[in-house]
């Protein structure tokens, strides 16, 4: 008989929902996707609702509904944060206090609601989720583990070990000391948006000089030689006000935190490059006591802070371990997965599955939705936007290929939807790597976004090492690597060293050839693909190695600032038209830019998309 | 929406928090008792916190018994204080409860109380 656990997370930030049956994942995605409101928190019954319909199965075929956070130790966390700084803190409590009482305690009237007063409800811990998420999908049978976010019940940091199907938490590191929290705080300072400008953050940091890590390390962070570590409050505002940082924090870093949408300055650079530093330094402590304390020989890891790829290709470099393996879905979307397969394998004891060919069991993380041919064509033939259908793959990447060669920005959609935030080419946008304008005019024309941020290359796994001095794969572009030396083309910085702060001067200068996947830094986010992994896309790159001679290619989000992903091939098409794309794919069928219709919206969509 | 009026609701949470809550952190205070740790440097060895097996990794949570699981939670004698709170709690859960969610989008910067 075959055990189906469904997990759940969401109620503060990325709702998302997961199905595991028997101990394979047969889907999982986040909510915003449906409903596409960027980071929705609200519950996923859109999620559930796919998830359910993936797995072939009706709500009375559950066997459990798993919700990834406890309720009640929440509760006890705010109510003692509260009692900390009372009579400050009125606000936050009366903001928090509708949320928490009013909903969050009531997560199982809320599932019943929505799957029946029958299904069974079950919970389990926020940091347990992330362990298991990070765990039982990777190629371990034994692992360290490592999760570390903004905050989970109590909470911020875990130390665990994972052997077959056990996972056993050693150690914690509590709230409020947070390396998530600290990274957050500094994206609140330079004037992003926290629980989603972090990747700004990381971004903007090989712009500036990291000249702040002393006043950092002397005055917000202490760190024990095993790596365990506490911040000082006195400079935080998160305990007692409606912001991250206080006056304190902004007068040691000179001045007030930056607004939003105004001019990034040298400090905000320095600033960014500094907390990535020490965000650098606080993970290489922490994994290395996980090692000691574990003497495992892999780690993986998950949480929030685990999406930090620069930190993480540090990690994976300097060899503290033999193998990393981490969560696509590091954030909180995954702890629906983590939920659903601590059920499984602790709860009901299912036999742990494990990938028979040594890979992991993520599945390429393309675990969402899909949309056949003809529901593609139904779609196109409806709206009357007109398409030309390549039924043979190899020539339809070498159709598409031709098109990036060109310089042409390309909208990619193929098969099941990614789990996680970034794209892996199911729902990409496309461009030519080696061109120096590439960058400018796909933050500027396509995602209307900061010109300053870099882009990410997918490669073929098998011609990576002549791009970039990495070994192993890089499957879910979690770790930045260096551009080969050979590769690189000095850069003339003379007027950015002397003071002159235009980024755009920097972006647009060539770095290697392949500039614009290539950072200030000579970094690049790096996915390395398989043919197994995604046939489609793989044939895409290969083909553009074949005209061009380049085995990697661009690939962004398929969104612009403040949208979701798409999921839909609806979605697609509206991005599309929305943009300066020139070429749109849609499974088989190739629409161009130049033959569609007239696009015209009523209501100001940028207006729909809350800036990030 | 919630099942009462949120402004009779804003002015219970405040009611409660100047009544309750305050009160009791200025005992708190009085008898130096620290619900957070807050110290910045000190002679430990390691800010790691062992692990506590807090039981099942997979468990039910029932809202109706909030009081009871409050008291479960709290009894030990550093948060015996807090018990005096937790049919307050239990009460504003009750009546607190929504049936949809807020269309509203959660502050950033309060999201360590969620």
């Amino acid at each position: 008989m075959t055990v189906h656990v469904l997990g759940i997370s969401g109620f503060y930030h990325d709702s998302a929902a997961a199905i595991v049956s028997n101990g394979e994942i047969v889907a999982a995605a986040q909510e915003e996707r449906f409903s596409r409101r960027k980071h929705d928190p609200r519950f996923p019954q859109q999620a559930i609702n796919y998830c359910l319909g993936e797995a072939f199965i009706e709500t009375s075929d559950l066997d459990a509904v798993v919700f990834y956070d406890h309720p009640l130790l929440t509760l006890d966390r705010v109510i003692k944060s509260l009692l900390t700084v009372a009579p400050r803190g009125k606000q936050q409590w009366l903001k928090a206090a509708p949320s928490v009482l009013g909903v969050k305690v009531h997560v199982e009237r809320f599932i019943r609601k929505v799957l029946g007063p029958n299904v069974p409800v079950m919970f389990t811990r926020h940091h347990l989720a992330h362990a298991a998420s990070a765990f039982y999908p990777s190629p371990f049978d034994e692992a360290a583990i490592l999760t570390i976010d903004g905050v989970g019940e109590w909470a911020t940091t875990s130390i665990a070990q994972g052997s077959g199907s056990e996972i056993q938490i050693l150690k914690e590191i509590r709230y409020p000391h947070s390396l998530g929290l600290l990274y957050s705080a500094f994206t609140y300072f330079c004037g992003f948006k926290v629980n989603s400008g972090e990747y700004k953050l990381m971004g903007l940091a090989p712009y500036g000089e990291p000249r702040y890590v002393d006043l950092i390390e002397e005055h917000l962070l202490h760190r024990k030689p095993d790596g365990s570590f506490r911040l000082n409050l006195e400079y935080f505002g998160y305990l007692d006000s409606n912001r991250m940082t206080n006056e304190r924090f902004s007068e040691l870093f000179g001045g007030p935190p930056r607004p939003a949408e105004s001019r990034i300055t040298r400090r905000e650079m320095d600033l960014a490059s500094s907390i990535q530093k020490v965000t650098e330094k606080v993970l290489l402590g922490l994994a290395r006591h996980a090692r000691e304390l574990t003497g495992k020989r892999n780690l993986v890891m998950a949480g929030g802070v685990a999406l930090n790829c620069v930190a993480n290709g540090v990690l994976r470099r300097k060899k503290l371990f033999d193998e990393l393996w981490i969560q696509p879905a590091a954030g909180d979307a995954g702890g629906a997965l983590g939920a659903a397969l601590v059920a499984s394998y602790r709860h009901f004891n299912v036999p742990r599955k494990m990938n028979s060919r040594g890979r992991d069991s993520q599945q390429g993380s393309y675990l969402g939705p899909s949309f056949s041919k003809s529901e593609v064509r139904a779609f196109l033939e409806r709206g009357g936007y007109p398409y030309e259908a390549v039924e043979d793959s190899q020539q339809r990447a070498q159709r598409i290929a031709q098109a990036l060669s060109e310089g042409k920005v390309v909208g990619h959609l193929a098969g099941r939807m990614e789990f996680g935030p970034r794209s892996l080419g199911a729902r990409s946008i496309l461009g030519d790597p080696r061109r120096t304008d590439t960058q400018v005019l796909m933050n500027l024309k396509i995602k209307y976004r900061e010109s300053f941020r870099p882009f990410a290359p997918t490669v073929l796994a098998e011609d990576c090492s002549k791009y970039f001095e990495m070994e192993g794969e890089s499957p879910y572009m979690l770790l930045v690597a260096p551009v080969r030396e050979e590769r690189r083309l000095e850069m003339d910085l003379t007027h950015f060293n002397q003071g002159n702060d235009d980024l755009l001067e920097v972006v647009q200068q060539p770095r290697s050839d392949v500039p614009a996947i290539t950072h200030v830094d000579y970094s690049a986010r790096v996915q390395t693909i398989l043919r197994d992994d995604c046939p489609a896309y793989y044939d895409v790159v290969e083909a553009f190695r074949e005209r061009t001679g380049c085995s990697a290619i661009v690939n962004t989000s398929f969104n612009v600032r403040g949208e979701p992903i798409v999921c839909s091939p609806q979605d697609a098409y509206r991005c599309f038209m929305r943009t300066e794309m020139d070429l749109l794919v849609l499974e088989d069928c190739l629409l161009f830019k130049k033959e569609q219709p007239h696009w015209e919206e009523e209501e100001n969509w940028r207006k729909r998309y809350e800036l990030d | 929406m919630s099942l009462t009026d949120p402004t009779q609701d804003d002015a219970r949470l405040e009611d409660f928090f100047k009544q309750q809550l305050v009160p009791i952190a200025e005992k708190l205070r009085e008898n130096d008792i620290q619900l957070l740790a807050l110290e910045f440097s000190d002679n430990e060895s390691s800010w790691y916190v062992p692990y506590v097996d807090e039981g099942p990794e997979v468990f039910s949570f029932d809202v109706d018994q909030l009081e009871q699981e409050l008291r479960d939670l709290w009894r030990d004698q550093q948060d015996a204080v807090l018990l005096e709170l937790k049919k307050s709690l239990a009460n504003l859960a009750r009546d607190l409860y929504r049936e949809s969610e807020d269309d509203d989008d959660v502050s950033p910067f309060v999201y360590v109380m969620f």
